[in-house]
């Protein structure tokens, strides 16, 4: 990442029923990774940073056929993992990113009723008008909707 | 969107461009007022484009904006041209509600409501990661769980048999194919069933406030001022995790055939390919998973009932009225130009309204029409409607299925924020306990339209009649 580019980060646009979560980043590693992080952020409250120590170093993996498609098996992914397997995610790092599948790598905690609150949750991931550009100039950007 | 005024209740989106029939909605002038804002009308006539689409793509004045299909959208397909859509169907597949109407008026209950919503709260596990400690199944079970639908709760003890005759298809859609039912939806399965989930989900003891049609509420066993139960629940991660691996075929499939679509959420098969075939057989397991899901929690709400207020069964009389999808793709027989047909009817958002005398309208009701249940929000009230023939010749025997949403989730969490939610609902002598306080927030009654608006369209367009109305006095939520 160049000292000039922007920061990646995100923000949440109305739709009537669900959510939608829009990302900019300046690659799109860095777009995926905030992308994860966005979706931890609506799930749970977590508190402070340093709550609790270390957690575990999970690995990540995705595929999927095109590129868009590709943002969404990898949340849907994560959200498996804290649907089925109860865990909290945080710390996004992506390993490796080809056009047709990812690995990355997530601090793994269980979720904890006294430390953790519940925000939305979620159902799915959805493919829901999807896009995932390269912006005009430098970065992406992805637009999609979960379904709540 | 160009849209034609047929009448008071009824509008057309005339065919253009790629659609094959025109669209139909049921709505009043206000609500289409309010369905312009959104991106509803267009996903109306998306889904009009559709191979094999029989006779119009139709939404019910609950409708709002989905992902790919509107919510509140009704289509059927044919069986030889057409397709079948998992986005058609939703991701809760099954989502659904159930009525228990009971033998106890408000003034029995009204001192202990506290005590009920609490205990309900307690033995009904809602929000993220709550099971009941007492139910662990393996894959296998689970299996079984797909295989038997709502039977499989009452033969494990969850309720009595007599309960499946008042459910729709019996509390099992035919064709369950387990092996179509990934690990992982196995896995997310073996740890919900018997949980309520959060969102719009919830459990409420009502009173029956108003009756609309002293017939039909006599013969669904309802009065004023009696006391009823609805659950709304669905399939939970089981559902959400086959819609989604489903959706990843088909959309290799819609590629496959050649089928060009406006969203990729609208993603499909023809309905006579191996691709199709394994989605029912998965939809089908999933929507028995829920009939099972709804049977469990009815039997926790009677053992409430009778701990909390010291009673026995026959005096409480917690007897199913029915239990409806909301969300489902069936396969029925309709008339199409005057000759009987088999379609592939798909519901996200609508709830089936078969006519009275119709063999899958329960024996006791045969004479007033398939009870329809529409929850409304927590702070205002909820119906309960029957089928009717206008609905079985207009829209494939279905009408709507909620309230619909008016406000966004972060709009409703706006407007509520610093606002003493609990003590407001309170105040209107309603209890709720909920799991979550964003769920809580994001659920005020205000971001909801008010149903008795959605049910007065539908009730005046002929395709369901209003037969009484229930208002909430204690509501457990995720």
């Amino acid at each position: 990442m160049g000292d000039a580019a922007p920061a990646a980060s995100y923000s949440w646009f109305d739709h009537t029923a669900d959510i939608g979560l829009e990302v900019t980043a300046p690659t799109l590693e860095a777009l995926f990774e905030t992308a994860a992080t966005a979706l931890f952020d609506l799930l749970v409250e977590t508190p402070a940073a340093g709550g609790a120590s270390g957690g575990e170093k999970r690995e990540i993996r995705a595929a999927a056929g095109s590129g868009a498609e590709l943002l969404v098996r990898w949340l849907s992914e994560l959200l498996y993992l804290h649907d089925a397997e109860g865990l909290v995610l945080r710390g996004f790092e992506i390993v490796e990113l080809r056009e047709d599948r990812v690995t990355g790598r997530a601090v793994s905690e269980r979720y904890d009723p006294v430390r953790h609150r519940p925000r939305t949750q979620i159902k799915a991931v959805t493919y829901h008008q999807l896009l995932l550009q390269r912006q005009e100039g430098e970065g992406w950007k992805a637009r999609l909707v979960f379904d709540v | 969107m160009e849209l034609v005024r047929l009448d008071e209740h009824r509008w057309e989106i005339p065919r253009r461009g790629s659609m094959r029939v025109p669209g139909r909605i049921y709505a009043n002038e206000r609500m289409i007022g309010a369905m312009r804002e959104d991106q509803a009308l267009q996903q109306v006539a998306n889904v009009a484009a559709l191979p094999g689409i029989v006779n119009y793509s139709i939404a019910m004045p609950d409708m709002h904006w989905g992902y790919g299909f509107p919510i509140g959208g009704v289509a059927a397909f044919d069986m030889e041209s057409g397709v079948i859509s998992p986005g058609g169907v939703g991701y809760d597949i099954n989502c659904g509600v159930r009525l228990l109407r009971s033998s106890l008026k408000v003034e029995q209950v009204s001192h202990r409501m506290t005590d009920l919503v609490n205990a309900l709260f307690r033995n009904i596990p809602s929000g993220v990661g709550s099971a009941r400690r007492d139910i662990k199944l393996s894959h296998d079970e689970v299996r079984r769980v797909l295989e038997a639908g709502a039977a499989w709760a009452v033969r494990s003890g969850f309720g009595r048999p007599e309960d499946l005759e008042h459910v729709e298809a019996g509390g099992r859609i035919p064709g369950p194919d387990t092996d179509a039912v990934s690990d992982r939806a196995l896995e997310r399965g073996r740890a919900q069933l018997g949980t309520l989930g959060s969102g719009n989900h919830f459990g409420e003891i009502q009173r029956v406030a108003e009756i609309h049609d002293e017939q039909a509420a006599s013969a669904l066993g309802l009065f004023e001022g009696q006391v009823a139960v609805t659950l709304h629940s669905g399939s939970r991660g089981l559902g959400y995790q086959v819609c989604d691996d489903y959706l990843q075929v088909m959309l290799e499939a819609a590629r496959r055939y050649g089928i060009e679509l406006a969203d990729r959420q609208l993603c499909c098969a023809p309905l006579g390919s191996p691709e199709a075939k394994r989605y029912m057989g998965a939809m089908a397991a999933a929507a028995n998973f829920a009939f099972a899901n709804r049977q469990m929690m009815t039997h926790w709400v009677r053992q409430t009932f009778e701990s909390v207020l010291g009673m026995g069964p026959a005096e409480l009389g917690l007897d199913v009225v029915y239990d409806v999808c909301h969300n489902i793709a069936k396969v029925e027989t309709h008339v199409v130009g005057g000759v009987e047909k088999k379609l592939c009817v798909h519901r996200k958002g609508a709830t089936r309204a078969f006519p009275p005398g119709h063999p899958e309208t329960p024996a006791a009701y045969r004479s007033v029409g398939q009870p329809v249940l529409i929850p409304g929000d927590m702070g205002r009230y909820s119906y309960v409607l029957v089928g009717t023939m206008g609905a079985f010749r207009e829209t494939f025997g279905s009408t709507c299925h909620g309230a619909g949403r008016r406000m966004s989730r972060s709009a409703a969490a706006r407007g509520a924020r610093g606002r003493p939610i609990l003590r407001e609902l309170a105040d209107r002598g309603i209890i709720v306990r909920s799991e979550s306080r964003a769920t809580l927030l994001e659920e005020i009654p205000e971001a909801y339209k008010d149903v008795a608006e959605v049910v007065d369209v539908v009730h005046g367009a002929g395709i369901a009649r209003k037969v009484a109305r229930l208002v909430p006095m204690g509501v457990i939520k995720g």
